[in-house]
């Protein structure tokens, strides 16, 4: 008897998603680089106060973080006076320092570190949360 | 019986090539998980804002232009102050709500009131700063003075 010449049946390949699945991560990741805006942990508790009109901007730095008890934190390190002023002073003198504060902070303490910070001449700015704008953390 | 020439095994490459070897991929994905999970951990997404608070030095020329302003012949009327409370902001006598604020801005403007001069008691908050500075600076004051109370230290 003879055998059959009909080929084979060809295997069918199971469909490949490994590729597509990178892509989409890929652009996932690209989307936070771009987007998003990487925080201390200490700065993402922070209740910032809130405002309505400025426009929107991205988490600066340099970044002072102003504890309730008075003590500063910059770009994630504990710093006095002398520690803040010394790491500022490579930094162009235009740069402006951003402040991050609590909304339930005393504003004198807010006051007495632009009152502290203010014969440097260096911009001053305040870090706050524009409200009516869903927050993603 | 003469011995006939020895077969020697003779391989030929197969010009179709061998069998078809798939990328591993899983590797990478793992990677790029891994990087998916640091950066959505580790990044904010909030909607910042800036609030300018000054201490920009003037430069030279703005500071002519700020003293040439400050002539009597300049401004009509002396500064303005207001002292900043919880909730709320003290004016001469009046106790305003920040819902009223832009109103009191506009008839300060009208008044021609360029100077703004902001205390705040022992009961403001930063929110509370913020509010009255964000109302003013939108008005168009750009003239204000923050004046925090006596440092207790």
């Amino acid at each position: 008897m003879q055998g059959s010449r009909l080929s084979p049946p060809r295997r069918r390949t199971p469909p490949e998603f490994g590729l597509a699945q990178v892509n989409i991560v890929l652009l996932l990741v690209l989307f936070f680089l771009v987007v998003g805006t990487i925080v201390e942990t200490d700065e993402m508790v922070v209740q910032l106060p809130e405002t309505q009109e400025l426009p929107l901007d991205r988490l600066p730095r340099p970044l002072l973080l102003l504890r309730d008890d008075g003590s500063w934190v910059l770009d994630g390190d504990e710093v006095g006076v002398p520690g803040l002023l010394a790491a500022l002073e490579p930094l162009e003198p235009d740069t402006a320092l951003n402040i991050l504060a609590g909304r339930d902070l005393p504003a004198d303490l807010l006051l007495e570190t632009v009152d502290l910070l203010a014969p440097s001449g260096r911009p001053l700015r305040l870090v706050t949360l524009k409200s009516g704008v869903e927050v993603v953390e | 019986m003469a011995a006939g020439p020895s077969s020697v095994p003779v391989s030929i490459p197969d010009p179709r090539g061998g069998p078809k070897r798939s990328f591993a991929l899983t590797p990478l994905a793992d990677v790029m998980f891994q990087l998916l999970i640091f950066f959505m951990l580790s990044t904010s997404l909030a909607p910042y804002a800036l609030l300018p608070l000054g201490g920009a030095r003037a430069t030279p020329a703005e500071q002519a232009a700020a003293d040439q302003d400050a002539s009597p012949s300049a401004s009509e009327t002396g500064p303005a102050i207001w002292t900043i409370g919880e909730g709320n902001v003290r004016i001469g006598r009046d106790v305003v709500l920040h819902d009223m604020l832009p109103l009191r801005v506009a008839q300060l403007q009208a008044a021609g009131a360029e100077d703004l001069i902001l205390f705040t008691d022992a009961r403001a908050t930063t929110q509370d700063v913020v509010t009255v500075l964000e109302v003013v600076r939108a008005a168009g004051l750009t003239r204000i003075r923050l004046i925090g109370r006596p440092s207790r230290g």
